[in-house]
């Protein structure tokens, strides 16, 4: 699948309706999701025939985009019903067969290593403290390949030296640097529109398996 | 469905110094809400519709309710059941053999009523077509669509309504997850 394909069908997604402030809903847009996934597959093989996570996948753009590059099997969790109920609709409008767990992924029991790749868009913590962080320190104890993340370029150095040094992982690397587009959603919003440099990062686990680097 | 032009960006912004330094091109340009537009006839039955789930997830999820030390597998109470079938990946099937917690796949299987997995299985049967149509069957086809997944230890119920687990603890039965993680191997 080409990348303006995968882009254009995910902006036909459903977004929140009525997005919660206090777990940070905000849309992985089509731009950022389509170029996250697709560089996933193409550029380092974490997609096709994987089995793939999707934290905190809200309305479900970044795993309906794995299993559109044919993740074999993608799981999508989070908190909020309301968002899983979109996700399910727009996994139907697709024709994908996605799982969906409604948890909370700070005290969710796994049994690995069946994850291969976990690809999220976290609260970025601007609400609650370090809640970015808590999500990829689960994603890097679930993931056993790869784990792509966005988190905002102002906190770059912070989020590098904490998963090398405390979240164990073996590289941390940024992708590409992007912007993220807050539109506004939220009362407290004062201007229309806003954007967020955002980093789009690679994490490799330490507990790699099979090919990678 | 409509897919014009959504919000654009008024055309006099401040200056944001922190994000001058950006490539002008990379930024989200549209994002729009057709929810409202699409809220058809159509759509409400598909929310209607049942969703499902996978006996693989099935297999990667354990109760991790506080005190309790073994919380895998989780017992599986199978109100209902949904078969649908999906391509076939031997090779797929070949690497998940081995991270799969088999004995688990057998008893889930078995209480979702597919009697067809043998009773022990090795590597050296991967290369059997029949083992891997059927291993194949019981990992991506059967479906949990109402029930519950039950707790081994404490027997807690964690019910499954249209496909979907609730996973969510109460308060008194949260552990301190980072602590969690940090002292076990999963």
């Amino acid at each position: 699948m080409k990348l303006k394909q995968l882009e254009s069908l995910l902006g036909t997604l459903e977004q929140f309706s009525n997005p919660k402030i206090e777990l940070e809903q905000y849309p992985t847009g089509p731009h950022i999701a389509s170029r996250m996934l697709y560089t996933a597959e193409n550029s380092f093989g974490d997609v096709t025939d994987k089995v793939v996570a999707d934290f905190g996948c809200g309305c479900g753009t970044l795993g309906l985009a794995a299993s559109l590059l044919g993740a074999e099997h993608v799981v999508g969790l989070d908190i909020d019903a309301q968002s899983i109920e979109i996700a399910t609709t727009n996994a139907e409008d697709l024709e994908l067969e996605v799982d969906f767990v409604q948890c909370d992924l700070r005290n969710l029991g796994w049994r690995g290593p069946i994850v291969d790749t976990v690809v999220m868009n976290p609260p970025f913590g601007t609400r609650k403290k370090g809640a970015d962080m808590d999500f990829l320190f689960v994603a890097l104890k679930i993931a056993s390949q790869a784990v792509y993340s966005l988190h905002k370029t102002t906190t770059r150095d912070h989020v590098k030296r904490t998963a090398l040094r405390d979240y164990n992982a073996k590289s941390a690397e940024v992708l590409c640097e992007l912007r993220f587009d807050v539109p506004q959603l939220y009362k407290f919003h004062k201007k229309k529109e806003v954007d967020i440099a955002v980093d789009l990062w690679r994490f490799v686990p330490q507990r790699l398996q099979g090919k990678g680097s | 469905m409509v897919t014009g032009p959504a919000q654009k960006k008024s055309p006099v912004r401040p200056p944001n110094p922190s994000t001058l330094s950006l490539p002008a091109k990379t930024s989200e340009q549209n994002f729009h809400f057709p929810h409202q537009e699409r809220e058809t006839e159509e759509r409400r039955e598909k929310k209607k519709k049942k969703k499902k789930m996978r006996l693989l997830t099935h297999n990667m999820l354990s109760s991790n309710i506080k005190g309790v030390t073994n919380g895998f597998p989780l017992l599986i109470e199978a109100e209902k059941v949904v078969e649908k079938q999906v391509d076939f990946n031997p090779d797929f099937l070949k690497n998940m053999f081995s991270k799969i917690d088999y004995n688990a796949l057998l008893a889930a299987s078995k209480t979702v009523g597919y009697g067809d997995l043998p009773d022990a299985a090795d590597a050296a049967m991967l290369d059997s077509d029949e083992f891997l149509r059927r291993f194949h069957h019981a990992l991506l086809e059967l479906h949990l669509e109402e029930g519950a997944l039950v707790c081994p230890e404490t027997g807690r119920r964690f019910p499954v309504s249209k496909g979907i687990p609730n996973m969510l603890l109460h308060e008194d039965e949260e552990t301190n997850v980072l602590y969690f993680w940090a002292e076990r191997k999963i």
